[in-house]
């Protein structure tokens, strides 16, 4: 069975946070979208650690039930039937999870920033003496909000996303 | 209107609360653990064993994880809720639906699951594997 106390501990409010944070997120860009960066800066934090903390959640959890069916197999001579696939679809189907909360959250949050540039930046004539200058601007703008970032680049920043799916990987590489 | 301190999971707690509250939290796991494990041979070998002690203290140091970070992240989502009660007004119904898929997977994992032995380990042991991971099934 899957994890039960990580799950209404942790699991549950960092998955809810993360679908507030796009609803926030969506709900600002759509009716207040003249408010300031300080939403998006929020926003975009809470999100990360948010990340950060499901995902050591997870590779906790995964990692132990890695360890379990080990001790298992290794306490019953092979008695016991315990597939070592089992840990790595707990650790893939945690990851898909949240995947699903997370993916639509960053999307909406860098939605909200590419939307705070564009209002803050608008784009003069192309090929105009002022374009070279907004898009100078436009760079440094993106750097500071960290939209120059993609999702991969966030995950490898949030890399305890991967945890739920390296740890049972080794579990299921190391030979019993 | 927001108080970046205070950004949902973000420990704002003092850093020698934090360490009590993990010693707490292991030591708690490995009491929960350890507490009726001596009670038949069966699972006094298991506890005993390497492996079985790795995954012992792998639950421990998961119990004290969730010690330290439960507050600050239940605080820091109140946080977020309070600071855009408004805005999330209209998604009360969506958040408990999407609260109710990891606690529906929960339910119905088990048995799916069931074919799987379980840990030679007396209810008590039982019932803190089924909060921290896979469990089986006890014949």
């Amino acid at each position: 069975m899957i994890s039960g106390m990580d799950v209404f501990v942790v699991g549950v409010p960092a998955l809810v946070g993360m679908f507030w944070v796009r609803a926030i997120a969506d709900s600002v860009a759509r009716q207040e979208p003249d408010r300031d960066g300080a939403e998006y800066i929020y926003l975009r934090g809470t999100l990360q650690r948010l990340l950060r903390v499901v995902g050591v959640a997870i590779g906790l959890s995964t990692l132990s039930t890695g360890t379990l069916q080990q001790a298992l197999v290794q306490n019953s001579g092979g008695s016991r039937a315990f597939p070592s696939e089992l840990v790595l679809l707990w650790g893939a189907g945690a990851t898909v999870l949240v995947m699903l909360a997370y993916v639509p959250a960053y999307l909406s949050v860098r939605g909200l920033g590419h939307g705070l540039i564009g209002r803050s930046l608008p784009m003069p004539a192309l090929g105009s003496s002022a374009w070279f200058d907004w898009d100078a601007k436009r760079k440094s703008l993106s750097a500071f909000l960290q939209l120059d970032q993609n999702l991969f680049d966030r995950l490898q920043s949030g890399i305890f996303i991967l945890a739920p799916l390296l740890s049972p990987a080794v579990s299921v590489a190391i030979p019993q | 209107m927001l108080d970046h301190g205070k950004d949902a999971g973000q420990t704002s707690i003092h850093p020698l609360w934090a360490i009590l509250l993990a010693v707490d939290g292991f030591l708690l796991g490995l009491g929960i653990m350890y507490f009726s494990a001596w009670s038949d041979p069966e699972s006094k070998d298991f506890v005993q064993s390497s492996s079985g002690s790795l995954w012992i203290f792998l639950i421990a140091a998961q119990v004290a994880f969730w010690a330290v970070v439960a507050i600050s992240l239940w605080s820091g989502l109140k946080t977020l809720h309070g600071a855009f009660r408004d805005l999330l007004s209209g998604s009360r119904l969506q958040s408990l639906l999407f609260a109710g898929i990891p606690v529906g997977l929960l339910s119905v994992a088990p048995r799916i699951l069931r074919r799987i032995e379980l840990v030679p380990l007396p209810p008590r042991a039982e019932s803190m594997i089924r909060f921290s991971t896979i469990r089986g099934r006890s014949h």
